[in-house]
């Protein structure tokens, strides 16, 4: 009788141990999880993108902590609730609510004071179809070179949109690819922005932004969504989200709809999009050759899209008249990691010239190209779903 | 005596018909990989080696209790859990995931495909054999597949086609015609960025205009200083004073001021001893007169 409850205890605690995470357990999801707390320690101790990496970092470490598969637990088990909430990843359903949210927390001000800023930020997205090309060259699949050529746009949210809808498998490695890459834009840009120009091009100084009335700020989101998605009717979803946030704003009488998109709901989003995203890397699927393929595609793709706006810009100059010429240290924040390249513009220009601040011209090509990976992001999905 | 009879025949009847709903002799295995590196993913998000199965039947059939091998000599190795989920509709298909794990659910197999040379289905009293296949050697996403479901030819195939049909026209859709014709994506390249830079510039154009008579129109209406609470036009005098403060401002010849404008955030960091319930208080009545 002693026996067997001895043997019955034992057989249970056994069975519990092979529940728990340490019997699961994979170097994989070690590796996985230092991962996670690096992502922690730079949003923490560096401040690099913190809003994101802090919840993608702790995601990283929810998704990799092993389980015993079958208890509706894991990101991937249908009925769990990790489950439910990625599906809004999946499906594309958070990208363009954030894309509402930072369209009613975005001045469009200096663009439309100087709108051939706006080419600029068309400019750099060179960088997606440069990572295009090499992502088909190395073998990836044309969808699959799509959603990661997208990276190069820097712009989380419309990485995740595209990738879920091209290549769902691959989109937690190209989500944290972008981020990072995102969160590195004050290390990747500098140096290039200062070997593609010369002393003299970097102390240009630009025509202070004038006046904007209501009434032209007004009709940006809605000539935009016009012109914009009546030519890419595919880029809809985020567009047409960024433009009504901007209306919300701009209008003036619906102060509360702006405020919860800027505000609550976007934090919301924010928060479930990190978690999830961060998540859905379990080791089992995301530690593949694929991803760190991924990884050296995001970096090059970065690298492109900085050079095509500095050179976009050098090359612009040419044809402006003395006293209207474009600071070519703008171009890097074509690509739209809002507002970290355009703090890149500001702190570079400032190097050079005390006196000349370039952060609101940096605005300026920073929002549209926000507006540009958005149709890039169009007319990929039209041309590869 | 005949209806009795009838009513026998109906019975019969009925029985043949549900005896062959759940006909597992109708199964037939229609398609394995067994190096899956980028095909689906099972439950969890893992891939695996994967078997498909397919009812050639018009009813549906429950696969509960059946058994899986990759060992002849060991037909009983997987068996099929029961459960509502493990039935196959009419001329449909039912994937058995190779993950070598005991405790995963209906869909998953007890043993993993990597050194499997052959696949067998068994009905449930664990002898009778209803379909096998030999595997050949595959690589990575490649699947051995009947050219036609149910069919008897098999052929190797690097498109696998888990949970559809087997046969497919051979047609190259617009996605895989775009890679062909534009193999290093300089043509994605041109024609994209021509529509990004024609849509911004666009944009561009509109706003240029935008601006031009919004700029116009302010330097069409001189600026005239108002009483904030009247309305009233200011006088001369005033408006004469307004430029020249306005001027020796942009000169920078202007008086110190007290007010600073700045573009860093001004933080006030709420905290109960500053907040006014705490330091407005009500005059006590009883002390009034001292």
């Amino acid at each position: 009788m002693e026996h067997g409850f001895i043997s019955f205890v034992l057989e249970h605690i056994a069975q519990f141990f092979s529940y728990t995470a340490f019997a699961n357990m994979t170097i994989g999801h070690l590796v996985m999880i230092a991962v996670g707390l690096v992502f922690i320690y730079l949003a923490i101790a560096k401040e690099f993108e913190p809003m994101l990496l802090l919840p993608i970092g702790f995601g990283i470490i929810i998704g990799n902590i092993a389980f015993a598969p079958g208890l509706k637990i894991g990101i991937y088990e249908s009925g769990s609730v990790l489950n439910y909430l990625h599906f809004g990843v999946l499906q594309g359903v958070y990208p363009p609510l954030i894309f509402l949210g930072i369209g009613a927390m975005t001045d469009f001000s200096a663009l439309i004071s100087n709108p051939k800023l706006v080419l600029v930020g068309g400019a750099a997205q060179l960088g997606i179809f440069g990572a295009y090309a090499i992502a088909l060259a190395l073998g990836f699949t044309s969808p699959e070179a799509g959603a990661i050529g997208i990276i190069g746009g820097a712009d989380g949210p419309t990485a995740i949109f595209l990738s879920s809808k091209l290549a769902p498998d691959l989109m937690g490695a190209i989500a944290i690819s972008a981020y990072s890459y995102m969160a590195l834009v004050p290390v990747i840009q500098p140096p290039i922005m200062k070997l593609l120009t010369t002393e003299k091009e970097r102390t240009i100084k630009m025509k202070p932004p004038r006046a904007v009335s209501k009434t032209e700020r007004i009709m940006f989101p809605i000539i935009g969504l016009l012109l914009t998605c009546l030519l890419v009717p595919s880029g809809l979803p985020l567009l047409g989200m960024l433009f009504f946030g901007n209306l919300l704003k701009e209008s003036t009488v619906t102060k509360r709809l702006a405020d919860t998109a800027r505000g609550p709901l976007i934090d919301i989003v924010t928060i479930l999009i990190g978690l999830t995203v961060g998540a859905s890397t379990q080791a089992t699927t995301f530690l593949t050759a694929k991803s760190i393929g991924i990884f050296a595609l995001g970096a090059i793709s970065f690298v492109i899209a900085t050079c095509g706006g500095v050179l976009f810009v050098k090359f612009f100059n040419l044809f402006l008249k003395e006293g209207n010429k474009i600071n070519p240290l703008i171009g890097n924040a074509g690509v739209s990691a809002v507002p970290d390249s355009a703090r890149v513009s500001e702190v570079v220009g400032l190097e050079f010239d005390k006196s000349n601040h370039l952060l609101m011209h940096a605005m300026g090509c920073n929002v549209a190209g926000v507006i540009g990976s958005a149709i890039a992001a169009g007319i990929l999905l039209s041309f590869l779903s | 005596m005949k209806p009795i009879r009838i009513l026998t025949l109906i019975i019969a009847l009925s029985a043949c018909v549900a005896a062959s709903a759940q006909n597992a002799s109708d199964l037939r295995i229609n398609e394995v990989m067994v190096f899956n590196d980028s095909s689906v993913v099972d439950d969890y998000g893992n891939h695996v080696g994967w078997i498909e199965i397919f009812n050639t039947s018009y009813n549906t059939v429950n696969l509960s209790g059946l058994f899986l091998t990759d060992d002849m000599g060991n037909p009983t190795k997987s068996r099929i859990a029961k459960s509502p989920d493990a039935t196959i509709a009419p001329r449909s298909y039912f994937i058995l995931y190779a993950t070598g794990d005991k405790s995963v659910g209906v869909h998953h197999l007890t043993f993993n495909l990597k050194n499997s040379r052959m696949i067998a289905l068994f009905d449930g009293n664990g002898r009778t054999i209803i379909d096998s296949v030999a595997l050949p050697a595959m690589t990575a996403d490649m699947s051995l597949s009947r050219e036609t479901d149910g069919g008897e030819v098999w052929t190797t195939k690097n498109l696998p086609t888990p949970n559809s049909s087997n046969w497919f026209e051979p047609f190259a859709g617009e996605v895989d015609q775009f890679k062909s014709l534009d193999p290093f994506g300089a043509g994605m390249a041109m024609i994209a960025m021509t529509i990004v830079l024609g849509s911004l510039a666009t944009l561009y154009c509109c706003f240029k205009i935008v601006g031009r008579i919004a700029t116009r129109k302010k330097k069409d209406k001189p600026f005239v200083a108002k009483n904030a609470e009247t309305g009233e036009e200011a006088s001369n005098e005033v408006n004469a004073a307004i430029a020249l403060a306005l001027f020796l401002l942009s000169k920078q010849e202007h008086d110190d001021e007290y007010t600073v404008l700045t573009m860093h955030k001004v933080s006030r960091n709420y905290s109960p001893w500053s907040s006014k319930i705490y330091g407005l208080r009500k005059r006590p009545g009883g002390l009034s007169s001292f």
